[in-house]
C-alpha cells in the first residue's frame, strides 16, 4: 500500500503515528484490533517495523551492529534465530559487503539501505516505509523494488509514503492520496485526482516495455505568465 | 588488574612515603586480623584510617562517574554531556554556599554540608526535568539547554550568597569545595550507588544502542524514548547527587572516560558500560595520587589534576583514532592503491609491495626515469 500526497500533507506523520515516533492526540492506532496506545514498545516492536526518514546516527556503530539492533528488537525472534536474520536482511538489501564498515563513513544511499536491512532483519508482519527511494541511485531503487516484492509474500502488508507515482502506481496494491491530511483518493491513481492534489496535469503515456500507464510531467522552460 | 595494582601503590605514596612492601604486610594484616610491631604502629594507622579509605573513595569516584558520564550522554544523546549537565553542580554549590554562609541544617554537624549539596542537586534537577518537559514529551536539546541556562542561575545565586556573606573566607571554602576533595570523606556508602549505576546500564545496555540510534528509531526497535529518558534521568540524578554530596564537583573524569573507552572498544554499550568504571577508577587513583604528592605538604585540588592530566590524553586519542563520537576500535582502512611505477596492487601499505620495487605511495610517476614530456609510463 503506497501513500503518496504533496509535501507536509501528513505522509511521514501517519508513519510515525505508526510507529510510535508520535503519540496522536486524538483517535487511536488499532494494530490488528489492538490498541497501540497502552501496548509495551516492546510488544509492537513484535509487530511493526519501519525505516524512519532523515534519522542520524551518531555512535561509530558497524553495519552489522546496526542491522543486529532491529534482529535483536523483536522479542518473538528467538535468541538462535537473530544472527541468520541479520545475515539475511544484510543480503536481501544489498549491504553484506558493507557489514564491517563504520555507519558513519557510508554514503546516504549506502545509509538508507543499512536502515532498510535494520527493519527488514525485525521480521515483522508489518513494514512502514518513509521515503525508501531516497538517496537510492537507479540499480538500488529497481533492487529495492525486488526486494519488496519479495518480502511481501510472508507479509500481510507494507505500507510507504512516495514521492514517484509511478513508482507508487508499479509497487502498491493500493495508493491512497493525502492531501491537508485527509484523504482525498484510495484507489487506482486517476490523472483527475494528480490534478487536483498536486495542480500539475500529467500526460499519461504507455509504457513500452510494460505497457502500463505512465504519468509523465511537462517541464517547460518558458515563463508560465 | 592494573587497578589491583595500583591501589597499594597509591596507598602506600604520599607526603610520608612508606615502602610498599610495608603497605602490603599492614594490608595483609588488617584483613587477616595479624600483628604488628609498636614500631610501626603510626605508619599502619597512616595507612589504614587516612590512605586506604581515600584511594577507595577516588577509585569508587571514578568509577561512578564514569557510568554515569555514559547515561548522561546516552540520555541527552550529546558528547559534550557528563554527569553534571543537568545543573547538579551548580543546585549543588548553592546548597554548600548556603551552609557555609547561613549555616543551615547546623543540626546534621558535620553532614550538613553533604546533606544541602545533596538536597540543592536534587532540587536543581528536578527543576531542569520540569521546566524542559512539552506534552510530547522531553526533547534532549531542550534538557541541555535547560540545564545550561539554570547552572547560570544557580551560580548567580551561590555569588550573591557567598557575595554577601559577612565573613570573608566563605568564597574560599566553597570554591575549593567546588573543585572537589577527598580529605574529609568516607567511602563506606559509596560502592552501592556506583555498582548499582553500572549493573542499571549493564543490565540496559541493548537499550542504550537502541536509543542512540534517534528517537523515532528507538520506538519502532521497542525502547520508548521518553520512558528511557527519564530512568536514565533519574539514574543520573540519584547517583549524581550522591557523589556530589561526598566529594564536590570533580568535573572531567564523567565527559572524558567515556569517550576515552570509546575511542578504543566502540561505541557499544555493552562493553563500554563496564570497562569505563574500570578505567575511571583507575584514573582517579591516579589522579589522587599526583594531587597528593605534587606539591607536598600542599594538595592540588582534583579539578585541577584531572583536567591538566586529561586534556593532553584524551587529545592525543582523539588525533590519533579521527575519533568523532563513538570513536573506532577499528584503524580506518587504507584503501588499496596501484604502484605507480609497476602497476601491482599494494592492499594499505604505504610502498609498493611487489618485489623490488618498494615504490612509495602516492607517487604518480617514476620521476628517477626520465620519461616524453611528463607522460606517465605504461
Amino acid at each position: 500500500m503506497g501513500l503518496v500526497g504533496p509535501n507536509g500533507c501528513g505522509k511521514s506523520t501517519v508513519l510515525k503515528a505508526l510507529y510510535r515516533a508520535l503519540v496522536p492526540r486524538g483517535g487511536a492506532v488499532l494494530v490488528d484490533g489492538d490498541p497501540l496506545r497502552g501496548m509495551r514498545h516492546r510488544d509492537s516492536a513484535a509487530r511493526i517495523a519501519a525505516l524512519p526518514q532523515e534519522e542520524r546516527v551518531e555512535l561509530d556503530f558497524l553495519v552489522a551492529e546496526v542491522v543486529r539492533l532491529g534482529a535483536a528488537a523483536n522479542p518473538a525472534t528467538p535468541r538462535e534465530e537473530v544472527e541468520p536474520a541479520v545475515q539475511e536482511a544484510m543480503v536481501r538489501a544489498g549491504v553484506h559487503e558493507l557489514a564491517h564498515r563504520s555507519v558513519l563513513g557510508l554514503s546516504g544511499g549506502e545509509r538508507q539501505r543499512v536502515l532498510m536491512a535494520r527493519a527488514l532483519a525485525q521480521r515483522t508482519p508489518y513494514l512502514l516505509l518513509d521515503e525508501p527511494t531516497n538517496h537510492l541511485e537507479l540499480r538500488h531503487q529497481t533492487e529495492l523494488v525486488r526486494t519488496l516484492r519479495g518480502t511481501t509474500v510472508h507479509r500481510p502488508a507494507v505500507l510507504m509514503a512516495l514521492h514517484d507515482l509511478n513508482l507508487a502506481a508499479a509497487l502498491c496494491d493500493r495508493v491512497v492520496v493525502l492531501a491537508h491530511g485527509e484523504i482525498v483518493a484510495d484507489e487506482a491513481l486517476h490523472p483527475d485526482t494528480v490534478e487536483r492534489v498536486y495542480g500539475v496535469r500529467p500526460v499519461v503515456i504507455t509504457r513500452p516495455d510494460t505497457g502500463t500507464p505512465h504519468l509523465l510531467f511537462p517541464i517547460t522552460r518558458e515563463d508560465p505568465s | 588488574m592494573a587497578l589491583g595494582a595500583s591501589v597499594p601503590v597509591a596507598v602506600s605514596w604520599g607526603a610520608a612515603p612508606i615502602p610498599v612492601a610495608d603497605t602490603a604486610r599492614f594490608l595483609w594484616a588488617a584483613v587477616t586480623g595479624g600483628a604488628i610491631s609498636t614500631a610501626d604502629f603510626t605508619d599502619y594507622t597512616v595507612i589504614l584510617q587516612l590512605r586506604t579509605p581515600r584511594v577507595l573513595l577516588a577509585a569508587v569516584l571514578g568509577a561512578g562517574l564514569s557510568a554515569l558520564g555514559i547515561a548522561a550522554q546516552a540520555m541527552v544523546r550529546n558528547p559534550l554531556a557528563d554527569p553534571f549537565i543537568l545543573g547538579i553542580s551548580s543546585g549543588a554549590a548553592v546548597g554548600a554556599s548556603a551552609v557555609v554562609s547561613w549555616g543551615l541544617f547546623a543540626a546534621l554537624g558535620s553532614l550538613a554540608l553533604s546533606a544541602a549539596a545533596f538536597v540543592g542537586a536534587l532540587a536543581a534537577s528536578v527543576l531542569v526535568y520540569l521546566l524542559s518537559r512539552t506534552p510530547g514529551g522531553v526533547a534532549p536539546v531542550r534538557l541541555i539547554l535547560t540545564g545550561v541556562v539554570l547552572s547560570f542561575g544557580f551560580l548567580a545565586l551561590m555569588s550573591a550568597i557567598v557575595f554577601f556573606d559577612a565573613r570573608g573566607d566563605a568564597a574560599r571554602t566553597v570554591m575549593f569545595w567546588m573543585l572537589g576533595s577527598l580529605g574529609a570523606a568516607t567511602w563506606q556508602q559509596l560502592p552501592l550507588p556506583a555498582a548499582a549505576t553500572a549493573l542499571c546500564l549493564a543490565w540496559r545496555a541493548r537499550d542504550l544502542d537502541t536509543l542512540s540510534m534517534g528517537d523515532g528509531s528507538a520506538a519502532s526497535l521497542g525502547v520508548d524514548p521518553d520512558r528511557m529518558r527519564g530512568q536514565l534521568f533519574a539514574l543520573t540524578v540519584l547517583g549524581t547527587a550522591t557523589l556530589v554530596s561526598v566529594s564536590g564537583t570533580i568535573g572531567f573524569v564523567g565527559l572524558v572516560v567515556p569517550h576515552a573507552t570509546r575511542i578504543v572498544l566502540g561505541p557499544a554499550h555493552r562493553r563500554a558500560v563496564l570497562v569505563a568504571p574500570l578505567v575511571g577508577a583507575l584514573s582517579m587513583v591516579w589522579v589522587d595520587l599526583l594531587s597528593r604528592v605534587a606539591v607536598p605538604p600542599r594538595e592540588l585540588p582534583l579539578g585541577v589534576v584531572t583536567a591538566l592530566v586529561g586534556v593532553p590524553v584524551f587529545l592525543v586519542l582523539m588525533r590519533r583514532s579521527g575519533y568523532v563520537f563513538g570513536g573506532s576500535r577499528r584503524p580506518r582502512a587504507r584503501p588499496a592503491w596501484s604502484c605507480g611505477r609497476c602497476g601491482s596492487t599494494s592492499p594499505g601499505a604505504p610502498w609498493c609491495r611487489a618485489s623490488r620495487c618498494g615504490w612509495p605511495r602516492g607517487t604518480s610517476w617514476d620521476w628517477s626515469v626520465p620519461t616524453a614530456a611528463g607522460s606517465p609510463p605504461s
